[in-house]
């Protein structure tokens, strides 16, 4: 088979894996040096696809030949996919040739399972030791880890990858063994938590062996099965907790050709994978917990984001005065970000915050309007009944004329 | 009859320049509407009869001394091309020495224009890094010229700021990016400037064929989502991409059914033919 055709296969079998980044790893240059690459604090995004996502690393499976047998998977066993597999030399060659011509930061390298989980993961740590050893590559390197895989070869894995990944795949324990029946949550759990105190153990002793610097991170694919949103943020916030994961991936499940009777024949909406996304980094950046997010059973609300659906619930918290209140809580007014709250704080020192300054700051004005208090500004809605509020900020979709045809 | 206030006129090419004369502007103590400043070699003609030289120091002037982050922000804010530019740093700068540091705050009027000018300028830095897009020269027996050439069209000249970026990356390889303004060439141990050119190297480059490939197939259309694409990736950067020549199909299919499945459209035509 041809490079390029199986360039095509292994692309196509890889995008299903959502990450891209290729940021937090450690300052590397070869400047003046033998071997190639860089990286740095931040990542860089070399172009973008018409689904508006971004390419920063070449992301392909090694073979999407696989032993398992997952619903959800284009690639599982039972699939009728073109099946490929690159030999180490070609992976080598693509990454080193695309990255001297700026079109990439480097490589996130997974496969899918062939004979045994041990000689699947030997096989991708042989190719990221080659690019570092044989031809010092110093640019980002994302390995996924098969969970089944031994210890040791992980270990390995780690001192050459920037970033390790295992994915939990779906949130619950029942929804694993009903869809991916050769996976197993323990040992995916084990995986993460050998990773987890790998660098844990290079944090507290810097003369251990480098291992995976920019962390691990996961992936949960949404709506293949009836899982709510409280469940999955649940199962997120868990992984954060235990596993210090920089970040879990959500992937919003999009119907495979010839799909399996078991996973839905329509695909999840976008927007509920876009609130999930807003949600966990309130999570992660504003200091929101779940359970202030969504209190009971249930999913987030699709219509308005879950700041200000926060915010609408929790009236008696507003109106904030910006010129007074903690930088915390500014950070909680639905149109203000971290960054926006910051610069207020920064302005503030010099003089009194007004209305304008909100505007240049380019602050969402309309949401904001209701929720604070500058010295020039009262909000007239403060009276005004949440479920009101909430009409004249949500977005009003003119309904769908013919709604079964766009679900067909 | 009091002496009639003295106005200045300043030409600058670069920020360098404007440096030197803003300290003697602010050892002067010259008020900032009082300076008329212009970009070197514009033709817009003096003001109310200015003089173009630099005044005296004054020794009641504050001494300007500002922190180096700030001081960053003026030298990367300087790339831009508005003309009100220099007349803007020269006012933030005199703000800041007088004990107004408002004046470089986002939200405050100066502030706020001084970081939209350096953001979009940051910006571009941030644009000649992803989408340059390097060629290798074919090698014969006379090619002593770099390994790897690039053409851009950065809209601000900020050439000189990703030196240090593609020399960390290119590692001993020689490479040169071709630009209006200026062309920088690096041999894998040194710099070279040189003028600008006028339009692209021509080189064919046969792995420019399997990145596109992979851009294809790394493409999801069942989540078309152009309005994204083009916020990241503005459109007057397609025409140097490789791969932006197929966007327009990749749309066209997706829009014309393709959207149904992630698949590729490449990769199942192909599963297909497994079909039991």
């Amino acid at each position: 088979m041809e490079l390029a055709d199986k360039l095509a296969i292994l692309a196509d079998a890889a995008k299903y894996d959502v990450s891209c980044a290729s940021s937090n790893a450690p300052s590397r240059s070869s400047q003046g040096k033998e071997g190639l690459g860089a990286t740095r604090a931040m990542g860089v995004c070399h172009s973008f696809t018409p689904d508006g996502r971004c390419v920063a690393l070449l992301k392909i499976l090694l073979t999407n030949f696989c032993v398992y047998d997952c619903q959800y998977c284009v690639n599982r066993r039972s699939s009728n996919v073109p099946r490929a597999r690159f030999r180490a030399e070609e992976v080598v060659q693509l990454t080193m040739d695309f990255y001297r011509r700026n079109y990439i930061e480097g490589l996130f390298l997974s496969s899918g399972i062939i004979r045994s989980p041990d000689y699947t993961m030997e096989q991708l740590v042989r190719i990221a030791r080659s690019l570092r050893e044989e031809h010092h590559f110093r640019g980002y390197i994302h390995l996924k880890t098969i969970p089944d895989a031994d210890p040791l070869l992980i270990e390995a894995a780690g001192r050459h990858a920037d970033r390790l990944s295992v994915n939990i795949e779906l949130p619950t324990e029942a929804g694993i063994a009903r869809l991916a029946p050769e996976k197993t949550v323990q040992t995916i759990r084990r995986a993460m938590g050998t990773i987890h105190g790998k660098i844990e153990e290079r944090t507290a002793e810097r003369r251990a062996p480098r291992f995976s610097p920019a962390g691990q991170s996961t992936q949960m694919i949404v709506g293949a099965d009836d899982t709510d949103d409280k469940t999955i943020l649940d199962t997120a916030e868990n992984l954060y907790g235990h596993y210090k994961l920089k970040r879990v991936y959500y992937s919003a499940f999009s119907p495979i050709p010839d799909s399996p009777r078991s996973v839905p024949l329509a695909p999840a909406p976008l927007i509920r994978e876009h609130r999930l996304y807003q949600a966990d980094f309130l999570v992660r950046g504003y200091g929101f917990t779940v359970a202030e997010l969504l209190p009971g059973r249930g999913n987030l609300a699709l219509d308005v984001d879950p700041k200000l659906a926060w915010a609408l619930t929790h009236r008696e918290q507003f109106p904030v005065d910006l010129n007074r209140a903690e930088l915390w809580l500014i950070a909680r007014v639905p149109g203000i970000g971290v960054r926006n709250a910051q610069r207020i704080v920064a302005l503030r020192r010099q003089r009194e915050i007004r209305w304008d300054d909100l505007a240049r700051m380019r602050c969402s004005m309309k949401k904001v309007q209701n929720f604070i208090i500058t010295a020039d500004h009262h909000p007239r809605t403060d009276t005004q009944s949440s479920e009101c509020l909430k009409r004249t900020l949500a977005p009003t979709n003119q309904l769908a004329l013919w709604p079964e045809l766009v679900h067909a | 009859m009091p002496e009639a206030v003295k106005r200045y006129a300043c030409s600058v090419k670069d920020f360098a320049q404007w440096r030197v004369a803003a300290r003697a502007m602010l050892a002067a103590g010259v008020n900032p509407p009082d300076i008329h400043w212009q970009d070197a070699g514009s033709a817009a003609p003096t003001l109310f009869g200015a003089q173009d030289v630099l005044p005296q120091a004054c020794a009641t002037a504050p001494v300007a001394r500002v922190p180096w982050k700030l001081l960053e922000m003026l030298r990367i804010a300087a790339c831009h091309d508005a003309p009100e530019r220099w007349a803007l740093l020269y006012r933030i700068l005199w703000r800041w020495t007088r004990g107004d540091h408002a004046g470089a705050c986002e939200g405050d009027v100066d502030g706020t224009r001084l970081r939209q000018m350096f953001k979009a300028v940051q910006h571009e830095v941030c644009h000649l890094q992803s989408f340059v897009r390097f060629r290798e020269q074919p090698a014969g027996p006379d090619a002593d010229g770099p390994r790897f050439v690039a053409w851009f069209e950065p809209a601000y000249p900020v050439l000189r700021e990703v030196a240090a970026h593609f020399a960390q990356r290119m590692g001993k390889v020689s490479w040169l990016i071709a630009t209006p303004h200026e062309t920088l060439a690096c041999d894998g141990r040194a710099f070279a400037y040189g003028p600008g050119m006028a339009r692209p190297v021509d080189v064919d480059d046969a792995q420019e064929a399997l990145w596109t490939t992979y851009y294809r197939n790394t493409f999801n259309p069942a989540r078309l989502n152009v309005d994204v694409m083009r916020g990241h990736m503005p459109a007057r950067f397609w025409k140097n991409l490789p791969e932006a020549a197929h966007i327009g199909g990749m749309v066209a299919a997706a829009d014309l059914g393709d959207a149904r499945h992630a698949q590729s459209a490449e990769v199942a035509r192909k599963a297909l033919r497994n079909r039991p």
